[in-house]
């Protein structure tokens, strides 16, 4: 963290009035933006305007921008908070808890998934069908815990960056993300026994 | 560990964060077929995190965004020209006046009672007071707005 050299060459020249280096801070944060837009937001339509308005925020509030995060995180923070009020101001988010407490009690189940599979034609099958269980149960999940999934395991964020962007102290981030994959483990586990029935 | 074999959160660790694996887990996870297999199944959700499609927006983002940005202001504007040429000649104008009828300046003032004067001055200062406090409260409210963003 801290400051960034590129990020602060940039912000000073949009400050100083060239409004085209912004188009480079887009290019810099697409991927991030658009994994927060998409994770969080169902709706196709909305995006388009969702997006604009992270980046109009952005753009004004640059000035008080200070540096104390990466630029892309402060965005990514943007993005969120916007895609949550979204959320929230048309009641789309359930508030509160994620999964039953009731959930980190449930039963260990174990399963032996690499003896399932005999040829190498019959793991490939079995992969494909194990990653398309996992899709569907991705999209199950709650737009913020499937954001979460996604910051850590696709855009490859740590802990701090994540607490970060959704505000939430690290240990809080790990704790969600703990039980996000094992809810997606348990889910696999259970679609799977119910298929092979 | 709980009994002969780690935890949930201890599998977790060894599929997701290996580097800050304690070797005992490591080696347990490794030699329990029990364990193996729940280490397994997280595996699987690696992979499929892995192979879940990069999301992508069916419209321009970049040129979406430039858009919808304020235009920068121009270097030459004729309406911001005209107002700095008018203030400037107003300016002029008054110093000028000022300057050749002086006499009947002083002339006007001295008339006046000193209470008068007084009352007038208070009286700018106190909208001048009331301007500024007006001011910095819609100060105050956009950075509200800004910050709650």
């Amino acid at each position: 963290m801290g400051n960034n050299l590129p990020d602060q060459l940039l912000v000073e020249s949009i400050l100083r009035g060239n409004t085209n280096a912004f188009s480079e801070i887009v290019r810099n944060t697409r991927g991030l933006v658009t994994q927060i837009i998409c994770r969080m937001m169902n709706s196709v339509e909305d995006r388009k305007d969702i997006s604009q308005d992270i980046y109009l925020k952005a753009f004004n509030s640059l000035r008080s921008f200070r540096f104390q995060s990466n630029l892309s995180t402060w965005i990514g923070q943007i993005a969120y908070n916007t895609c949550l009020n979204y959320l929230e101001k048309k009641k789309l988010i359930l508030p509160g808890k994620f999964f039953d407490e009731d959930d980190q009690e449930s039963q260990e189940v174990s399963y032996d998934f690499s003896s399932s599979a005999t040829s190498e034609t019959e793991v490939l099958i079995f992969r494909k069908e194990m990653g398309s269980i996992i899709q569907s149960s991705i999209e199950s999940l709650t737009p913020v815990y499937r954001t979460m999934i996604m910051l850590y395991h696709r855009e490859e964020l740590s802990y701090h960056e994540i607490g970060q962007i959704m505000k939430l102290p690290e240990g809080t981030v790990k704790s969600y993300l703990f039980r996000a994959r094992k809810a997606l483990k348990e889910n696999l586990l259970s679609q799977y026994k119910r298929e092979e029935i | 560990m709980t009994g002969n074999h780690v935890t949930e959160l201890e599998i977790q660790q060894y599929v997701f964060d290996k580097t800050d694996c304690p070797n005992q887990i490591a080696e347990h996870i490794e030699s329990c077929d029990g364990c193996a297999a729940r280490a397994a199944g997280y595996r699987l959700v690696f992979t499929g995190i892995k192979q879940y499609p990069k999301p992508v927006l069916d419209f321009d983002l970049e040129k979406s965004v430039l858009e919808i940005l304020p235009k920068p202001a121009s270097a030459f504007s004729p309406e911001i020209f005209l107002a700095y040429a008018l203030s400037i000649a107003l300016i002029i104008g008054i110093a000028v006046f000022g300057f050749l009828y002086r006499d009947r300046v002083v002339k006007i003032f001295a008339g006046i009672l000193p209470i008068a004067v007084y009352l007038v001055i208070i009286t700018a200062l106190t909208v001048c007071a009331l301007q500024v406090m007006d001011i910095y409260k819609k100060y105050q409210k956009k950075m509200r707005v800004l910050k709650s963003m």
